[in-house]
Formats: structure tokens, C-alpha cells, sequence
């Protein structure tokens, strides 16, 4: 076929403004347009920093640094649908596949105070007061129908994450206040709430508060209080699973316990809609400073049960609307910094400014990204495909970028003005 | 929006350069305003006043709260299940916001210990209305502005 003058510039004319056309729909299209959202977060904050190695970035001994420690040979390296993971994520085999994984997410600290912090707000630059990633995107997501904008569980108060900045949140401190017995302030309110004489005569007293209030603070707790206690279910709360193995030593039992009954606490939340976010914070059990190998495996033993049961849960759980928690939970897992590749004299590893990031719920594709070189470190990535890449719009993605993403996840398009200036990870999305 | 966030931060101005938080308010709002897509939405999340007034240590407040509704004795001595819950709560080395939820929750549950004892419907709802009073949880009025005495 041959073209004339005419056909060639008209056809071609054509083909640029198709063109320009779709590339304005893509710009214009939301990451996750047309696929499932979460509608409620679950941030989960991994106290001490997960060693990457061992979990998320699997090496073979021929591709790292003589200097990198690396206790395990390739067997022990195992593919799971589309993710590679060291061997402490064995534990988590059946949830593995349904990851999303950053590796190399840099958080510019090598300090706990600062990194718990900057996790809280999932960015390196915050507002003084800020309300934290889930209060910011709780705050936004709340309906009428939430009494709060987000749940904190706090292991141990460390900077914002103590209740000072609580804006609209629920802060439960549970290691000074929910026993492994599985009472504590959640229980105690859900108790309040059903005994339906007590409930309405604090209903009357607030409500008395709530005519007279004039300071902005004060109403917003005294709706929240009185939204809280209407909303909570009529039913006992459960008692938290039994995850201890016969044998477990003193400490193991302990911290499953503390960690059973907080899950409970958190599907709790979810299932009655309490809050549009939840955030968990550990203590440091993975600051492995000390035979960093046996106590990284030491706390996944005593974390791997809690989350296999949340994430089990998640998938049998419901709403009152009907739709399955796993069907509507996002969830983040982080910790504040991550370990170093190289052993120190104790056979430990002190910390090291950049940590993996692991995503699961509705809306992301499976898979590994993020790119470390042979001595752990991160290399630039493709902010298209979250590949190894070199053009000038490569780089190494940040927890700015990181916090950015979340947000648009949960089709939070105008992150900026929200004070979380990263670029968003959009190949997480597919 | 990066010199907003910045000056929200604190980060700027740069020390020893010093900002009055009225002014760091004031300019917070005209960076929102001229950068972000959405000003409200950018002053509300960066502007720290916004988020409520700092209140009384959390040690004064209970003192205050046992002053009002005083506990039940236990023969061991120790506190009730809510009384530990605030307690335990109240973390002495951080002056916390004490107008907001949580706290008002855990009061909500000390009340509901304390105050239904009573017995006599006028007695209950008069303590529930005093552990409940917002004057409890509010800040001390401020200090005059010695400054601009003569």
C-alpha cells in the first residue's frame, strides 16, 4: 500500500493525537483505577529491624561481599509464588505468595528514638504535632459511622508515639495496660458498652458535656467516647487464642501472649469498623546487637504465630456489610531501621539505614522489588517497574516514598498538600 | 510545599533564627495556600496549633480526678481495675494531651467504678458529671504576657 502527501500527514496526524490521547488518559488514570482499594489500614511496625537477609532479600554466598554474613546455603532459600524468601519467612509460607516486597527502602537513621517516629509518620520530614500515616489517612477515610480516625497499640511510648499527638486516635499502651489475659482498656469499654443501664447513664453525662463543650478538642472526645460506646458490640469480647506451643520458654510464652491478645484487640477494631486505621508497634525484638541470627530466629518464632493467625483470620473475619477483612485491609509491615549486613564482634549486627517493606491487600501485584548490591546496600531502581534502573528518573526509593504510596493505595491522590512530598512506588499497583 | 513542610517541621527558619508559633502558624498557611492543591486540607495537616492544646502533666490530672471521685479503699491497698488502667496509661515524663480521646475513655471507665457505688440516682449522675467535667482536662489558663507590662 502506498500513501499520498496528503493520506501520509493526515494518517499521521492521526496516529499523534491517538497517541497524545492515551498518554493523557494513563497520566490522568490513577495508580489502582479500575482494581480494588483497601479501605482500612493496618500498619504494623516491627520493632528492632528485620534483617533482610534472612527474610525478604535471600543472597547465594557467590553474589555478597565475603564480609556479608550469611548463615544459610541455597536450599534453604525457598521460591514461594512469585517471592524468594530467606529462611525465617518459612514460618509464613502460606501468606508469603500474596506479598508485595520493597527492598532497600531507605529511612536515613540508624537510630530507634528517630526511626519509631519517622515510621509512625511513614516520612523523614513531619509537622511537630502530626497525627502519624494512620491518623493522617484515618482522619480521611472516617465516616460517621467511626468513632475514632485510628487505633494505636504502643508497646512502650517513644517520642510522637506517645499519647501527645493522639488528635482523634485511640491509644492503647499495652504493655502497661492490657495483661496477656487478654483484659485491659478494649475489654473493659466493651464490657461498659453492654451493660446497657451503666452505658446510657454515661451516654446522658457526656451528652451534657457534649451541649456545654466550647473547646474544639474537648467535643471531638466526647463524640468520640460517645460514638465509641454506642458502636461496640453487645457480646463479650473473646478470649485471645492460645498460639504457645507445649515447651516454649518463659519469655516466648510471654510476648505471644502480650502479642495474641493485642491481634485479638486489632480484629476487634476491624470486624465492628471502630477506626479506618490501626497501628501496632512491637518492642525492639528484632535490635539484635547480640548473636544477631539466633535472636532474629527467636523473635519470628514468637511473631510468626500472631501474624499467621491475623492474616488467617483476615481471610474467615467479615464487616457487618458482609465483604471479608481481607478483602478490605491494606497493610504495611516495617521496621524503623534495618540490620547491618556485616557481623560485629558479638556475632551481632548494629544498624543500618535502610530496611525491607512488606505490602498485603487488595489493589497490589505479588512480587519482589527493590534492588541491593553485593554488600546489601540499595541501588537505584526503575520508579516505573521497581526494577535495578539507570535513567535519570532511577533512584533509590525512600520511606517518603514509601508513606506517598500508602497513600495513594487508598486513592489519596493529593499526598502533597498532606505533607507526604515522596513519589509514589506506582508499580506496586500492576 | 517542601518550605511548608519545612517550616512546620521546625527546620525552618534555620537556627539560631527563631519564629514565634504564631507567625510559624501564620506562614505555614500562606505556603499552603500558594502551593498546595488543596490549602485547607494542607493547613489543617501542617498546622501544628490546630491539633489542641497542651494540658496538664498526667500526674496532676489523676491527683485532680481522685480530688473529684475519690477511689473505693481495697483492702490491698492497690488500685481498682480502671485505676491501673489510667495509671498505667499516664506515662510521668511526657505532659500529654489530656482533651483528647483516649484519655477521656479511660476517665469514662474510672467514673463508671467509682461513681456507680453510689447507689442514689442524683449521686451517680452528679460524680459522673464531675469525673466527666471538660474543666479537669482543660489547661491551666496561660500566664499574663509579662512582656507588655509597662
Amino acid at each position: 500500500m502506498t500513501w499520498s502527501r496528503r493520506e501520509l500527514l493526515r494518517n499521521t496526524a492521526l496516529i499523534t493525537a491517538s497517541s497524545m490521547l492515551l498518554g493523557k488518559l494513563a497520566s490522568a488514570r490513577a495508580p489502582g483505577d479500575g482494581a480494588r482499594r483497601p479501605r482500612t489500614l493496618v500498619q504494623i511496625h516491627l520493632g528492632g529491624g528485620l534483617d533482610a537477609i534472612l527474610t525478604t532479600d535471600p543472597k547465594l554466598r557467590r553474589d555478597v561481599d565475603s564480609r556479608v554474613d550469611l548463615p544459610y546455603d541455597e536450599s534453604a532459600i525457598e521460591q514461594l509464588g512469585p517471592n524468594r524468601v530467606g529462611p525465617l519467612f518459612h514460618a509464613l509460607a502460606r501468606h508469603v505468595p500474596k506479598m508485595t516486597m520493597i527492598n532497600g527502602v531507605v529511612c536515613s537513621t540508624v537510630s530507634h528514638p528517630t526511626g519509631f517516629i519517622q515510621t509512625h509518620q511513614m516520612r523523614r520530614l513531619f509537622p511537630r504535632t502530626s497525627v502519624g500515616l494512620t491518623g493522617t489517612i484515618g482522619t480521611i477515610l472516617r465516616s460517621e459511622d467511626h468513632p475514632v480516625s485510628d487505633v494505636r497499640f504502643v508497646a512502650r511510648p517513644i517520642g510522637h508515639e506517645t499519647p501527645m499527638s493522639a488528635g482523634r486516635s485511640l491509644v492503647i499502651n499495652y504493655q502497661a495496660t492490657n495483661p496477656p489475659q487478654g483484659t485491659g482498656m478494649l475489654h473493659e469499654l466493651t464490657e461498659l458498652a453492654r451493660d446497657d443501664a451503666r452505658r446510657e447513664k454515661i451516654l446522658q453525662a457526656l451528652e451534657a458535656q457534649r451541649t456545654t463543650c466550647h473547646e474544639r478538642a474537648t467535643c471531638i472526645s466526647v463524640d468520640a467516647t460517645a460514638r465509641l460506646l454506642r458502636r461496640l458490640p453487645r457480646k463479650p469480647l473473646p478470649s485471645p487464642p492460645r498460639l504457645v506451643e507445649a515447651g516454649a520458654s518463659e519469655s516466648t510464652a510471654y510476648v505471644l501472649g502480650m502479642l495474641a491478645a493485642v491481634f485479638r484487640d486489632v480484629l476487634h477494631v476491624l470486624e465492628h469498623q471502630l477506626a479506618p486505621a490501626v497501628y501496632v508497634s512491637t518492642d525492639p525484638m528484632f535490635d539484635t546487637h547480640y548473636w544477631s541470627n539466633k535472636y532474629q530466629a527467636m523473635s519470628m518464632e514468637q511473631l510468626a504465630p500472631v501474624l499467621l493467625y491475623f492474616l488467617d483470620e483476615l481471610a474467615t473475619r467479615t464487616t457487618p456489610d458482609g465483604v471479608r477483612l481481607a478483602d478490605q485491609v491494606g497493610l504495611l509491615i516495617s521496621s524503623e531501621l534495618g540490620r547491618f549486613p556485616f557481623l560485629n564482634r558479638y556475632e551481632g549486627k548494629d544498624h543500618f539505614p535502610e530496611h525491607p517493606a512488606i505490602l498485603i491487600g487488595p489493589g497490589l501485584v505479588a512480587g519482589q522489588f527493590g534492588e541491593t548490591d553485593e554488600r546489601m546496600a540499595a541501588t537505584p531502581i526503575s520508579f516505573a517497574t521497581g526494577r535495578p534502573g539507570t535513567h535519570r528518573r532511577a533512584g533509590i526509593p525512600t520511606i517518603d516514598d514509601l508513606g506517598a504510596t500508602v497513600m495513594r493505595w487508598f486513592g489519596i491522590e493529593d499526598t502533597v498538600s498532606l505533607g507526604y512530598v515522596g513519589r509514589s512506588l506506582d508499580f506496586v499497583f500492576g | 510545599m517542601q518550605a511548608a513542610l519545612m517550616v512546620s517541621a521546625e527546620r525552618m527558619p534555620p537556627r539560631p533564627e527563631t519564629m514565634t508559633p504564631a507567625r510559624r502558624s501564620e506562614l505555614i498557611v500562606e505556603l499552603c495556600t500558594v502551593g498546595a492543591p488543596d490549602p485547607k486540607r494542607c493547613a489543617e495537616s501542617l498546622e501544628p496549633a490546630l491539633d489542641g492544646p497542651l494540658a496538664r502533666h498526667p500526674v496532676e490530672f489523676l491527683r485532680a480526678l481522685d480530688l473529684v471521685v475519690p477511689p473505693w479503699p481495697r483492702p490491698d491497698g492497690g488500685g481498682s481495675p480502671a485505676t491501673q488502667l489510667i495509671r498505667g496509661h499516664a506515662n510521668p515524663d511526657v505532659l500529654t494531651l489530656h482533651l483528647e480521646p483516649t484519655w477521656l475513655m479511660l476517665t469514662v471507665l474510672v467514673a463508671t467504678e467509682r461513681c456507680f457505688g453510689l447507689g442514689e440516682p442524683a449521686r451517680v449522675e452528679a460524680c459522673l458529671a464531675a469525673a466527666l467535667d471538660p474543666s479537669l482536662r482543660s489547661p491551666a489558663p496561660p500566664p499574663p504576657d509579662e512582656s507588655n507590662l509597662p
